[in-house]
């Protein structure tokens, strides 16, 4: 008698879940998403940040032993920075008075949406190693695959490959899957292009570069303008690794993104500007 | 009983939130854990099998509205892994002894990441999905982690809820002299 209820019970729940699954393909249940969306992601945003915060001071719990060798490198390098701010400043002075000269006018015909990252993926992510994220907008706020997608000091991070109404799917840079168009500015404006694309979550491979070309470490990657949704100049990363065999046709680098990508909590997708 | 029905209902936007956007952030190792998981077997353990199927409808109901995998496969994944726990927990590991809930976690744990991937195998056939190395490195290395998690939560919690309930505690008949 118990054994038949149970199996009663268990052809009940069965039936539930088809009516779910069913209502679902009807799209009957997309008010009810939407509301249930609207109503949690608020708090998955704060849920997501205090994961972020725990994350980052794991991280810097493990980085502290390096620290005192990256502050050295690092003032090394502000000074050299410093040196070409002032000329990049007189430089920009100089662009701007030539600009207002020419009545030239930007030509940048591209929006920036803000978005809040509300989760990594749940376990399906998990064979890519965490190196996706989920953001809070999608095809309502007019976000589609192929847009870039920027951190807050607007160094590209990643695209969006896939959109829901309410959330999109961006891969990130550091993502075996995601490839982008990408120059790497060399010595005297000098651009060679190429495609970047993720390797093992860690760091990003270029391929693709003539044997013909001259790059080298330390050389600054960005994109290169090919991709009709990806404007160019978006700093990628810059070269910590050049392949240059003679064997071959191409050469390969790789490359270091700029900044962690694991602390990504507000993101900018640049989107194509309604004309 | 509304008020249960409501608890359980908050309990399981909880459960999903914390799947959601709190494990998948925590450093390598930790995003593995099945928090959602853990938590229906031990609803299992201490509730009800009916309970415990609408926690796994409830959960992978959120889960599949979050995800970019075809919807269901959450819910499928989630209900039929509490049909195989409750059939190992009636018919084998009936004593509720501390060994029988690691042994079920961690069959259950196997069982869902086997459903789980076959589900994406079968998706990436027909083109539904990516392509993705299913029973890769990388698989076995996040499956030996969620492993080595749940059946870490499982022991803490057996010990919590037996220190908060009298459920999980064997029960000896006393023959009067």
């Amino acid at each position: 008698m118990l054994k038949v209820k149970t199996k009663n019970n268990i052809f009940m729940f069965v039936a539930v879940i088809g009516l779910l699954i069913f209502l679902h393909f009807l799209r009957i249940l997309n008010p009810i998403e939407r509301a249930i969306i609207y109503l949690i992601t608020p708090a998955a945003e704060k849920i997501y940040s205090v994961g972020t915060d725990l994350r980052t001071a794991v991280n810097e719990q493990t980085d502290k032993r390096d620290l005192l060798s990256v502050v050295k490198n690092l003032e090394a390098k502000l000074n050299q920075l410093t040196i070409e701010n002032s000329q990049l400043k007189t430089m920009g002075e100089e662009n701007e008075k030539l600009r207002q000269q020419l009545k030239f006018f930007s030509k940048n015909n591209f929006n920036y949406t803000l978005a809040n990252v509300v989760s990594r993926g749940a376990l399906d992510d998990s064979l890519n190693q965490g190196q996706a994220v989920i953001i809070d907008k999608g095809k309502r706020d007019g976000f589609s695959a192929g847009l870039g997608v920027l951190n807050s000091q607007g160094a590209i991070v990643g695209k969006i490959i896939e959109a829901k109404e309410n959330i999109s799917k961006v891969c990130l840079v550091t993502n075996k899957g995601c490839k982008l168009a990408a120059s790497i500015q060399g010595q005297n404006d000098q651009k060679t292009s190429g495609v970047v694309e993720g390797d093992l979550g860690l760091t990003i491979k270029m391929d693709f570069i003539p044997q013909t070309e001259k790059i080298k470490i330390d050389d600054i990657v960005i994109t290169s303008g090919l991709e009709s949704d990806i404007p160019a100049g978006l700093v990628i990363g810059k070269i910590t690794q050049v392949d240059s065999n003679s064997n071959e046709i191409w050469q390969k680098a790789t490359v270091e993104s700029l900044m962690d990508l694991g602390n990504l909590t507000i993101v900018s997708v640049i989107s194509p500007a309604v004309k | 009983m509304y008020f249960k029905i409501f608890l359980n209902f908050i309990l399981i936007v909880i459960s999903s939130l914390i799947q959601f956007s709190f494990i998948s952030i925590l450093p390598f190792g930790l995003d593995n854990f099945n928090f959602a998981l853990v938590a229906l077997i031990v609803i299992l353990l201490v509730s009800s099998f009916s309970t415990s199927l609408w926690w796994a409808i409830g959960v992978g109901f959120l889960l599949d509205i979050y995800s970019f995998l075809p919807f269901g496969v959450y819910l499928a994944c989630f209900f039929f892994t509490v049909l195989v726990a409750n059939f190992l927990l009636v018919n084998f590991f009936t004593d509720r002894s501390l060994y029988s809930f690691l042994a079920l976690i961690f069959l259950s744990s196997i069982c869902f990441n086997f459903l789980f991937y076959f589900f994406i195998y079968f998706l990436e056939i027909f083109g539904v999905t990516p392509a993705v190395v299913v029973l890769g490195k990388i698989f076995w290395i996040n499956l030996t982690w969620q492993i080595f998690f749940n059946i870490l939560a499982v022991f803490v919690l057996f010990y919590v809820v037996n220190f908060v309930s009298q459920r999980l505690r064997p029960v000896f008949l006393k023959r009067k002299k």
